[in-house]
């Protein structure tokens, strides 16, 4: 039956999340966060520990408290909405998934169980310098020599670089393939000799870095899942985190509608509300039919992913669809707001800068209506 | 949260695709055109065939002739024959009138009117907007005044879709000339053959007459076709908008997206200097876009059924939730409607039965230009896209009026 409705336990964690970050998480604090090198506060970080998000979607046996993917999402809006700038994402959405989906039982053993009582930050290296967004475009290289793998290249805008502890790279072992057949993936710890960082000025203020490998020399146990075969456990992990992105943006444009309306509610011009024109109106009745429509798509894909099914067409039209549409309702935003939301001490530039960075982050909108033309059978 | 389908509706679905194997739309020459909506063109006998299955009151009381099923049956059985393009529109306001006889009809207006209209056999239309009252609806003019057992009706009435090939109306007159018109106005049910009454086709920018005039001159209409409460109609005429608002719009992601597989096939055939259309990146981009905006679309659609299904009344306590899907699925109907035309490029401008018109011989000949140019009265018929986004504005997000 068709049913928007989350459940009571999901219904919880949306309540305890919001609550959570109300409390914990002002906008002064994410300003600091922004200026911190770091970009991260261990004492909040400890604190979502604690209420066992790190490990949200990690089976038991690693310490994790065996959510579903969709609990993953509804955390992930959450802090959409509260506009959280932290190495959740890169660490429990992106790098865990991975090593979950291709590590061995060793590795899963040592590394899971650090990640769900959060001593352990991780990363993925997948994006090298590029005209355009493209996953597949891989140039690092691992050689074998020995009993250690020599990796040479650069990748850029690699989350939370600088502070993670390992990073999970893509490298292409297998010259002679294309695309992401003839990749591997190793762990690599951040102060293995050869590897530097540069933290790159984003306009958001995230933490996002060139990463250089120079002559870096990797154990051969550090290689995840099988040689070669690093574009398989790629694709899944992608896929999910591409969705928990899409339902992080979600959390954000309807924090962004919800700030708007309340404003043109209060704030009087001409002697009535600004909220009681037409042109004002439009405006946020657009904000609202946009965000409605996102809502449905981001959790319908959530829920064939965490199933299993085939949704590559979904997962595609969710991020084109809300990258677009949160662009539009910051712009919307703005226009309601005036001039008072265009200044930097506002709560709306943090949002509006962060909605690009989202846009960008896995592929934006025209990345993926291409792979929507594909699966239309263009 | 949920979004599939038990396997009880799946069969509602593959029992859809056999009737439409059985009666394919192709056989049932339209009065009118499909419009685009979804719900196809106008066939008398088309209708006639699905009340003979029952269809039409599938969800209405089983004591009318109906099926008793829930709403949600409603929705698949619609949102199925979309996929064909069944031309179901003779039937559009059977779908409204009978949830409106059903909340608000006489015992006898039941017996009377509804088992004929399970049965395709009673054709309405809506007499409502007036040359001076559209959006603004207070503005109207049309009078029923008592006398005896009747209320005599003076007025005219325009815009009225199907009316000229309807049996009965569904009137909303002035009873009240002194009250506030929100509690002055009643609604009736008018035989169309009644003395008095002369109805006058309109041609719409499609050429064809889509609508009609409707002018009311001493029209005796009996006390007893008063349809719920006297001076209450204007409230009921709201929620019987629902609909058009709702399921006039549901089947919107369906019919788009049949169009959309159609342009897909068509730009993979056809080339230009060598080069299959489909490489264009520009129809690439666009055509996924539009794929995208259906999706979008079902979900808003989705969410409508899914309150109705829990027994929300949607049509009193949420309408703008309707209002929501109404706008989307009527501006994305004006977008896909001018793509489908940009990627025929000049051949689009060609009527059916032209040299040189697309698709020739086949039943999508001449469809795109009628729908292109119908296209921008879609988001004026049932309540405009304006005044749905001023619904939207007060309701969902409870901003001041003026």
């Amino acid at each position: 039956m068709i049913d928007f409705d989350l459940s009571e336990e999901q219904k919880m964690l949306q309540t305890a999340a919001r609550e959570f970050f109300d409390t914990n998480y002002p906008k002064t604090l994410v300003r600091e966060l922004i200026k911190d090198p770091k970009g991260y506060f261990p004492e909040l970080w400890r604190r979502m520990v604690k209420l066992g998000w790190m490990g949200i979607i990690l089976p038991e046996k690693y310490g994790g408290s065996g959510g579903t993917f969709l609990d993953l999402c509804i955390l992930c809006e959450e802090m959409g909405r509260a506009c959280l700038v932290d190495p959740f994402f890169s660490t429990v959405v992106v790098g865990a998934p991975i090593i979950l989906e291709a590590g061995s039982d060793e590795q899963k053993q040592k590394l899971l169980p650090q990640v769900a009582s959060g001593d352990l930050i991780l990363t993925l290296a997948l994006t090298e310098p590029s005209p355009k967004y493209d996953p597949y475009f891989v140039q690092t290289g691992a050689k074998l020599d020995g009993a250690n793998y020599v990796i040479n290249g650069v990748k850029l805008f690699v989350e939370n670089a600088h502070i993670a502890d390992c990073i999970i790279l893509v490298a292409r072992t297998d010259k002679s393939k294309v695309r992401d057949e003839g990749f591997t993936l190793f762990l690599i710890d951040t102060k293995t000799p050869g590897l530097s960082h540069t933290l790159l000025k984003t306009i958001s203020g995230d933490k996002q870095c060139e990463v250089v490998f120079n002559n870096v020399r990797v154990p051969k146990e550090n290689v995840l899942g099988t040689l070669n075969e690093g574009g398989s456990y790629l694709k899944e992990a992608l896929d999910k985190a591409t969705v928990a992105k899409c339902a992080e943006m979600l959390g954000s444009a309807q924090k962004i509608v919800e700030m708007s309306v309340d404003y043109a509610k209060e704030r009087v011009q001409f002697g009535h509300p600004i909220g009681s024109y037409q042109a004002i109106q439009w405006l946020c009745a657009d904000m609202s039919i946009e965000v409605k429509g996102a809502r449905y798509i981001i959790y319908k894909t959530a829920l064939e992913l965490n199933e299993g099914l085939p949704c590559s067409f979904d997962i595609a039209a969710c991020k084109a669809w809300i990258s677009d549409a949160q662009y539009r309702i910051c712009l919307r935003a703005h226009e309601v707001f005036g001039a008072i939301g265009f200044t930097e001490e506002h709560d709306l530039p943090l949002y509006t800068r962060r909605a690009k960075t989202q846009e960008l982050t896995l592929g934006d909108s025209r990345y993926h209506r291409e792979v929507v033309a594909c699966e239309l059978g263009m | 949260m949920d979004f599939s389908f038990t396997p009880e509706q799946e069969k509602l679905r593959q029992e859809v695709r056999d009737f439409i194997k059985e009666h394919p739309p192709e056989n049932y020459p339209c009065e009118l055109e499909d419009e685009g909506y979804g719900f196809g063109g106008c066939s008398r006998e088309f209708t006639r065939e699905m009340g003979k299955k029952r269809w039409i009151g599938i969800s209405w009381p089983k004591e009318y002739g109906g099926l008793g099923r829930p709403w949600i049956d409603m929705f698949i059985l619609k949102d199925e024959l979309a996929r064909y393009a069944a031309p179901t529109m003779a039937h559009f306001y059977i779908d409204s009138m009978g949830v409106s006889i059903v909340a608000h009809g006489t015992e006898e207006q039941k017996k009377e009117f509804l088992p004929k209209m399970a049965r395709g056999e009673l054709i309405w239309a809506t007499a409502l907007s007036e040359p001076d009252a559209g959006s603004d609806l207070f503005g109207m003019k049309t009078t029923a005044v008592r006398k005896g057992d009747d209320f005599i009706v003076n007025g005219n009435k325009v815009w009225n879709t199907l009316s000229h090939f309807s049996d009965w109306l569904l009137l909303l007159a002035i009873t009240d000339p002194e009250a506030p018109r929100a509690r002055g106005m009643s609604t009736f049910v008018v035989d169309v053959k009644t003395p008095g009454i002369t109805l006058r086709p309109v041609a719409d920018m499609t050429f064809s007459e889509s609508f009609a005039e409707i002018f009311f001159d001493e029209v005796k209409v009996p006390a007893k076709n008063l349809l719920g409460p006297l001076n209450r109609g204007f409230a009921q005429t709201m929620e019987s908008l629902e609909g058009d608002r709702f399921w006039g719009r549901m089947v919107r992601p369906v019919a788009t997206r049949r169009m959309l597989d159609l342009m897909v096939q068509y730009c993979n055939e056809t080339k230009h200097n060598g080069v299959p259309l489909s490489k264009d990146t520009v129809i690439r981009d666009t055509l996924a876009e539009l794929a995208i905006e259906i999706e979008v679309c079902r979900g808003l659609a989705y969410y409508v059924i899914s309150l109705i299904d829990k027994g929300i009344n949607v049509s009193l306590e949420a309408s703008h939730e309707e209002s929501i899907l109404k706008t989307f699925a009527d501006e994305l109907g004006r977008r896909a409607a001018n793509v489908w035309m940009q990627i025929l490029g000049p051949k689009g401008q060609l009527w059916k039965g032209s040299k040189y018109v697309p698709f020739e011989g086949e039943p999508f000949e001449g469809v795109i230009p009628f729908q292109y140019l119908f296209a921008p009265g879609v988001g004026l018929a049932g309540g405009t896209t304006q005044m749905q986004r001023q619904t939207i504005a007060w309701r969902d997000l409870g901003l001041p009026r003026a």
